[in-house]
Parts: structure tokens; sequence; C-alpha cells
């Protein structure tokens, strides 16, 4: 009596309980579906987007539904068989074994057929036919269980999408296989969508009576099929779900008929929304752009939100549209998005796009700015090509498009010499490297381009280009050298040493003026030389020596560095009387010039003899002549008087 | 004495209320779990380029889904039917009758004809073709004109021939 007493006592604890078990129960039992619309089971953008995945994506997601494949029947068979091997287990390969002949079990994720394996006959027959390759993947599981079986049969594979499998009678043998299967619905659905005139379609558009179940006492209700892709589910599957059918979620009810609500639940599960959510700004923009008879076409995919930093995202026919907090709401399309994709959209290089779609630029060009960057399209390069970074900012600077460079015409390219990286566009290039970020164009760019660019040479540009100099002259620093181009002259690099010298001498506003060779390598004593306007550089053992064209003249008469003068142990030396230049060779040799006397050489006795009354400050003045050799002897003329020399005499000067 | 006989008899009382308060806290954890659990875990990875997809394991009711679909194909509890019935719809639209016949066997060849009888009258089509589609065929059906049918209730017989099988379906539809 105490106890019973007890658990009376007890009582609310036991309501309590049986609350609480139900509240669980509750959650444990299947979910009503949620958003059926019989006459909208899917929008047709969704239906029709044979882009949603690659062929990769669609083997991740395979493996990602069987975790574990039972290829050999190792598990337990649900369907009992005979114990063939007597070890006290019925495995599912003897179960096979026994119904089918069947003890390897081959899952979708594995299986292969003429060559392809499964994702790619899915991928190829969306395309094929322009059918989303979720739709068929979701065909396939519904129809087969085919997705998340972990021992599947070769009969299933047979009937793969149950096309000519009727529910109440034999499969038709000419449909099977899994490619043959795939390819006879995609190609129904297709021809659906297509409104074709030779496909019988028993639902039509607009108002169709639809049966709950293959058993007609079970009854139906009209339904306004609202679009192509809800036909063409209703043509394959031509049942909808009655109310116990939609109410037991994943479960079953009297009546019931599960293709078309299975469908929708898979789809759901796996791919998201099959109608179009569209957000509202993606919305609002979209009209602004002319809706579905604009630009982008008609809506096909649903919004995805939850991108890189909170973004979201619409597919299109032709493109997309994207917002985030920070970017704004744009659009992109065409030429400019096909790049864009290649760069990885929002989580590549240039972020979201900031701006419209601008078009109407030089060539009839278009443009877009995205948050770190812009891409740029136009006719005669054919192809779209940011431009971002440092490069985008030294390609602003130049102007953009209307600059020296044109339009972007490769991608942006680094990996080059020390890490540097490199643009080319219509009209030269961008380079960026530790020196900076530098333009290259016109004929220094050729010449750039002739001799070994980043890796020959001159190493990376180090300046931007710069004509403001005379002779409508152009220049360019580099790592190591630079580079000067005049229409007389052309253009031609100056290197290290030499062009230290040729600095010493005022560059090209100095007597040496633009250079008219490169640097000429051979010459005596692995020396090398260049010319200029007005004169040569030579770079020797003893450093840089300067030789004006009026001494040059007469040194090279003589076989200048080769011949009896050797190299000069001078520059030449200018500003002397009467605006002349004299230089110094070896062992008292010179070259004496003025512009009324020209260039002669002078030297040895005579030289000394000329040199003791005063040289061309003397009463002699500048020679006249060079040394001329007589019988015993030789002479020189000056301006002033005669120097006379032979052996017994030495030298006699003789003033006129 | 009686002070501790009382306490003695209050222990099950603290226990069944802290026994009470437990089951009541492990409940709402339960529903808030469920409740305010992310509509789609699956968004942290998602990318414009590539939709959103579930690459989860399938849960236990897809698993369990697939499991039926198979079952049903390994022991079918519809038996297969040797002969094949007729189905026939016929909607009432604006400006016509919409009837269509579905037959469940795949059929490659084959002619569909349609009568329509109310009382004495008799409306009849030309034969159509048959269709095979996914799980059933088709014949190829008829939109008749509003116009052609008097007010009433029409008795709808059609008659499928092929592959040297006969199978027919009645339906009526009424005209206001």
């Amino acid at each position: 009596m105490k106890t019973v007493k007890s658990i009376f006592r007890l009582k609310p604890v036991f309501i309590v309980l049986s609350l609480f078990i139900s509240l669980l129960s509750s959650f444990s039992a299947h979910a009503a579906v949620d958003g059926w619309i019989a006459g909208n089971i899917m929008d047709d953008g969704i239906f029709t987007n044979s882009s949603t995945m690659t062929p990769g994506q669609i083997q991740v997601f395979l493996e990602s539904k069987v975790p574990s494949c039972d290829t050999n029947g190792q598990q337990l068979s649900e369907y009992g068989g005979p114990d063939l091997n007597g070890d006290g287990k019925v495995q599912r390969w003897e179960w096979g074994k026994s119904k089918y002949n069947q003890t390897t079990f081959y899952c979708l994720r594995d299986a292969w057929e003429n060559g392809r394996n499964a994702s790619r006959i899915i991928w190829d027959t969306a395309q094929k036919y322009s059918i989303n390759p979720q739709v068929l993947i979701v065909l396939l599981q519904k129809e087969q269980g085919l997705i998340t079986d972990t021992w599947p049969l070769s009969i299933q594979y047979k009937t793969a999408t149950g096309y000519g499998c009727p529910d109440t009678a034999p499969c038709d043998s000419q449909y099977y296989g899994l490619t043959n299967q795939l390819d006879w619905a995609a190609k129904m659905f297709r021809a659906i969508m297509n409104d074709s005139p030779t496909w019988y379609t028993p639902y039509e558009l607009g108002d169709n009576y639809i049966r709950y179940n293959p058993d007609a006492s079970c009854g139906g209700s009209n339904v306004k099929i609202q679009n192509r892709a809800t036909q063409a589910l209703y043509n394959y599957t031509p049942y909808q779900p009655n109310q116990g059918a939609l109410n037991a979620g994943w479960g079953t009810a009297n009546c019931g008929a599960y293709g078309n609500r299975n469908f929708y639940l898979y789809f759901n599960n796996w791919f998201g929304d099959t109608r179009i959510q569209i957000l509202a700004s993606i919305a609002e923009r979209y009209a602004e752009l002319g809706g579905s008879s604009g630009v982008l076409g008609p809506v096909t995919m649903n919004r995805v939100c939850n991108l890189r930093n909170g973004g979201c995202y619409q597919g299109f026919q032709n493109g997309g549209i994207y917002w985030s907090s920070a970017s704004g709401t744009f659009e992109s399309y065409g030429d400019l998005r096909q790049r864009y994709l290649e760069m990885n959209t929002e989580n590549g290089a240039l972020g979201y796009p900031t701006s419209a779609v601008i078009c109407g630029l030089k060539s009839s060009g278009c443009y877009q700015s995205y948050q770190n960057g812009a891409l740029y399209y136009s006719p005669t390069v054919g192809h779209a090509y940011e431009s971002i970074s440092n490069l985008r900012d030294r390609y602003w600077s130049l102007g953009s498009e209307n600059g020296p460079l044109g339009y972007p015409s490769t991608p942006v390219v680094c990996g080059l010499r020390n890490g540097g990286c490199y643009q080319g566009y219509e009209n030269g290039a961008i380079y960026k490297s530790s020196l900076g970020t530098y333009e290259n164009y016109g004929a220094i760019r050729q010449y750039y381009l002739q001799n070994g660019t980043e890796n020959g040479g001159l190493g990376y540009p180090i300046s931007s280009q710069s004509c403001n100099t005379r002779d409508n002259g152009c220049y360019q620093f580099f790592e190591k050298g630079s580079v000067y181009q005049t229409t007389n002259t052309g253009t031609h690099s100056i290197l290290s040493g030499i062009s230290t010298k040729w600095s010493q001498f005022s560059k090209e506003w100095g007597v040496l003026g633009f250079p008219l060779s490169d640097e000429t390598y051979g010459a005596k004593n692995n020396s090398s030389y260049q010319t200029f306007q007005g004169g040569t550089i030579y770079w020797t053992s003893r450093g840089g020596i300067v030789i004006f064209n009026q001494i040059a003249d007469r040194w090279r008469e003589l076989g200048s560095e080769w011949g009896m003068l050797d190299y000069p142990i001078s520059d030449t030396i200018c500003g002397t009387k009467n605006n002349g230049c004299y230089q110094l060779f070896n062992n008292t040799r010179t070259i004496y010039w003025s512009p009324a006397t020209g260039a002669k050489t002078v030297w040895g006795g005579i030289y000394n003899a000329w040199s003791k009354v005063g040289k061309e400050w003397g009463r002699l003045g500048y020679p006249l002549t060079n040394e001329i050799y007589v019988d015993g002897g030789s002479y020189q003329d000056f301006e002033g008087g005669t120097i006379h020399w032979n052996s017994a005499q030495g030298t006699t000067v003789t003033y006129n | 004495m009686r002070i501790e006989h009382k306490s003695k008899k209050r222990w099950p009382l603290v226990i069944t209320i802290a026994t009470i308060v437990i089951i009541i806290c492990a409940g709402i954890g339960v529903y808030a779990t469920q409740k305010f659990k992310p509509n789609d875990t699956k968004e942290n990875t998602t990318t414009s380029s590539s939709t959103d997809t579930n690459l989860d394991p399938p849960t236990n009711e897809e698993i369990q889904t697939g499991k039926d679909i198979k079952e049903q194909k390994v022991n079918p509890s519809t038996p297969v039917q040797t002969t094949e019935s007729l189905n026939i719809t016929a909607n009432n639209t604006d400006s016509n009758i919409q009837v269509r016949a579905t037959i469940a066997s795949s059929i490659q060849d084959g002619t569909c004809t349609i009568t329509l009888t109310k009382g004495s009258s008799t409306v009849t089509k030309p034969s159509v073709g048959i269709q095979p589609l996914s799980g059933y065929s088709t014949c190829k059906g008829w939109d008749i004109p509003l116009s052609e049918l008097s007010s009433g209730t029409w008795n709808i017989e059609i008659v499928a021939k092929y592959q040297s099988k006969v199978a027919s379906g009645k339906t009526e539809v009424t005209i206001p």
C-alpha cells in the first residue's frame, strides 16, 4: 500500500516524462515537405543550367555520398539469402551470387562505362542536352538510389534513370545501360523544354489532372503546370504526392507516390532551392539591366550567399550579379565575365565588381572596375584582361587604354627573374620588380625585346620612358644601363662604364650627343667602344676614353688602336687656342685639331721642338700638315713656320 | 525524532524535482539544437563559381529512402503485370477538351483511336500514334474543340493497338 502511494505521489513525474518523450519523438519523425508547389516543382532556369558542376565537382559529390563502398559485398545481406560458404553469416555477395550471379558491386563513384566514369557521363549528357547535371544526379537517386547505394546491382545501372521501365510492366532492354539511360532521360527533358512537336506529352502547360498513384482509385487533382521543367518532370513521373505523402516528409502514406516528392527533397537537400530566389538588391539591378530580356537573360540559378566577406551572387543565362556590403551590386557578363571566371571571380585577385560594365571606350572597348583592379576588353585584342596592383597604378597614370600602351593583351605573368611580374599591352608592356613598376613601349620596347628583356643585358626598367630631351629623342633607364632613341640616330643602349663616361660629357646634351651604335666588343686588348654623334668612347683596361670625331678621323687614318698611335692616354681636350682640340697618345704622340687647320699628328722630335716654342700658343700656331718625310729627314708645316728634322742636326724651327 | 522522520520523507521529493529540472533542461537543449541549427552549414564553403552543393555524407533519411527505392526494384511490392491497363485523362480547357491516354508499358509502335458518345451522338477522331516515354507510353492525344461537343456528359473510350495487343479504357467528361 505504501508502494502504491509512493507511485501515486510520483504521478507528476510521469506526466512530465511523457511530455518529454512526446517532444523528442516529434523531432525524430519525418518533417513534412516544406515549400512543395505542385505546379512548379522546379524553375526552368535551374532545370536547364548545365554549368552548375564540372566533372570534377560531380566526382567529389558522388564520393561524398558514398564515403565507403562495399564493393565486394562483405556486409550482411539486407535481403537474406543462402550462406554459400557456410561461415554462419549471410553476406551481400552471397545474396547477389544466388539472385543475380553478381559478387562485385561498383558504387556510382567508381563506375565506368565505355571508357568514361559516371561523373563524366553525367556531365557530358548534361552538356549535350543543356540540362542541369544536378537534375540528372537526383534522377539517378530517385529512380534507383544509385547516389547513396554502397553496393549497387548491375540491374540498377541497366535501368539507372528508370527510362523504359514501367512500374507495373517489364523494362525495355533497348534502353539499358547507364549512358543510354541518362541520354534518353535528358533527351526527353530537352524535347519537352523545346516544346518539340515530335514528342507526345500527356501533361501540358496549364491545367492537368494528375493522379496520386498508379492506382486510379487513389484519385488525383487538377494541377496548373507553370513551366516546362515541371511539365518535363510530370511527363517523366506522372504522379504527384498526395497530402499524406507530403505530410510524411521522407516517409510513406496511403495511396502515396513519391517520385516527384523525392526528387524535390533530394534536390533541396543536396543542391538548394528548386525555385530561384533573388536577393532584393540583385533584383533591383537586374531590373535596371532589362530583366530577362536584357543583357543577362533569364535567371538560371538561385542566389548563393555567404561568399567571401558575406557577399551574394545570382547566376543568369549570360552572366551574374554580385553583391557585397563593401562593393555594392554590380553585374558581370560578356567577354569581361569570361576573364573574371578565369581569375576565380570574387575569390581571385580582382575581388568583387565595383562598377557597371562600361563600353564605348577607344576602339569599341569595354571596361569594369573591381575592388582590386579592373578588366579591359577590346575587339582588337579579342580577349579581356585584368589590370591589377602596381601594374594597375602605372597603367592608370599613363592614361589606361588612351595612353601609349593601349589595351592589355596578356594576363599578368609573375615568376620572372628575381620575382618580377609582367603584363603585355597592345603597344608595349609594364614590368614590376623590386626596383619599381615601369612601362616599356614604342621603339625602346622593340629594342628591349630584341635584347632579351629583363633577362638580357639591360635588366628591369627602373624609370618610366621620357621624351623630353633634345631632337625629340626618348630614353629610359634600366637596371644595367639606359636606352636612347631618336629618329636620326636609331635606338641604342649605353651600358656601365661607357655610360659613366658619357655622363661626364653631359650625355646627349654634350659634344658626344646620342649614340649611333650599341657598345661593340672586339677592340684591341679585349676592349670595347661605342660611337656617338660627336665621337667615340673606348672602354679599355685604363677606363673610359673619349675621342671626338675631329681627332678620331686622323686617328683612324693611322689604324686607330691597332696602328702606331695605339690607344689615347687622355680624352680629347678642347678649349685651347681658336677653339682647337688635341689628344695625347703614347710616346709623345699627339693629334691637334683646330677649325682652320684640321686634325694633324705631331710627334717625336718635331713635337718636342714645337713644345719648346709654345705649341699652338706660340708663333708657330697649329700644324698645317702631318710630318712629311723626305730624303734624310722630315718636316712639318705650321701656321707660322716649319719645323725640319734630320738625324744629323735634329730639329730646326723656321718662321714665315 | 519527528523532525528526522519528516526529513527522510522529503528526500524522494527533492530527487524527483531535480530529475524533472534536468529532464526539462535536456529537452530545451535538444529543442534549441533542432530549432536553431543553421539551415545549411554547407554555405560555409560556397563560392559563386560553384553552386551551393552539399558535400556532407548522406543523412539517414536520404540513405533509407534510397534503400527503399532499391528494395522496390529487388522485391517489387507491385507485381509486374503481363497485361497493360490504359489510363485516360480528359481536361476541359477554355476552348478544348484535352484527352490524353497513357499505357504502363514501353511501346515502340502502335495506334490509338478515340470515340466520344452521348446518347445517340458519336464523335470520332483520326487515330494517332503511340510513343514510349520514361516509365510508360502515351498516345499522342487529342485536343477536341468544345464547339464539336454539345452540353452534357460524354463517354470517352480509347483503344490502343500495339504488338498484337489491345488495351482500352473509358472515362467521361461533362461539357457545361
